[in-house]
């Protein structure tokens, strides 16, 4: 047998399972959920303390959520619901493949999930907007 | 981690997560949504608290959030492959924060309970 009939293995990281491209859509689901659940728990542990100025009086409590509800914030909180409603949405497809329901349509139902979000921070930009303009 | 221990974790993950959407929707509805021109502040926020439906929410959500985020981030942990004293170690601390981050925050919410 001549060498050239060896099949040539493909090298490179572009030709490895964990190159983005290479990727299958329930990778990228899973991915997505759990870097929003990390984001989410480091938000929540803000949340926290934020919320806890109310133990230095009210007037503190006050003066850190008026700064938390200035344009800038109100931008970030976009991103917040991002996260939010893609992790959750997501949560509920994991749910339904637990017990069976949509397995065979996946990819259908993470397009959905990403619509929906993508709807969700739309609807959540609609309604700062004006918010915005007029501070 | 022994089996019978991991598959009640694996349960208790999506209980809290059937849960938090109930919880969470809520907490964002009202909080943002309901009347979304009025500013948060402090009265508006102790009027809530005092009615049980409002402390059933935000103690709910302070417990669940805390359980299955703070369960999601050792299970990321452990994927790590992490066993024997690193994972026991992990456990504790994530514990111990837990404890901590529930504690401080259920004493946060008690100047708005007290305001009454
Ligand atoms: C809207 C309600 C939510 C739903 C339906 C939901 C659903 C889920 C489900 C089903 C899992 C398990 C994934 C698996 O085992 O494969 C999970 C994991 C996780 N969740 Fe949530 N979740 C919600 C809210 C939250 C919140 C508020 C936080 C943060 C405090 C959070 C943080 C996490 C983390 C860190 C993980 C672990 C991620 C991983 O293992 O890759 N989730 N979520």
């Amino acid at each position: 047998m001549s060498v050239d009939k060896v099949q040539r293995v493909p090298r490179g990281w572009r030709n490895t399972p964990v190159h983005p491209a290479n990727l299958h859509v329930g990778t990228w689901a899973w991915i997505l959920h759990r870097i929003t659940g990390l984001a989410l728990v480091g938000y929540l542990l803000l949340h926290i303390c934020v919320i806890s100025s109310a133990l230095y009086g009210s007037g503190s409590f006050d003066v850190v959520l008026g700064v938390l509800q200035t344009p800038f914030f109100l931008v970030l909180d976009l991103g917040l619901l991002a996260a939010v409603l893609y992790h959750g949405l997501n949560g509920v497809r994991i749910l339904l493949f637990d017990i069976g329901v949509g397995v065979r349509r996946q990819k259908e139902i993470f397009a959905a999930t990403i619509v929906l979000s993508a709807a969700g921070v739309l609807w959540g930009f609609l309604r700062v907007l004006p918010e915005i303009i007029s501070r | 981690m022994n089996r019978d221990r991991s598959i009640w974790l694996w349960i208790v993950q999506r209980l809290t997560a059937v849960g938090l959407i109930v919880i969470l929707a809520t907490h964002l509805w009202v909080t943002h949504f309901a009347e979304p021109e009025s500013m948060i502040v402090f009265g508006a926020v102790a009027s809530r608290l005092r009615t049980t439906l409002f402390m059933v929410v935000d103690y709910g959500l302070l417990g669940f959030a805390l359980f299955h985020g703070l369960n999601g981030v050792r299970n990321v942990l452990l994927d790590w492959g992490l066993g024997g004293w690193a994972e026991r170690l992990t456990t504790w601390a994530i514990v111990a924060l837990g404890v901590a981050a529930f504690v401080y925050g259920a004493f946060g919410l008690y100047p708005f309970i007290a305001a009454a």
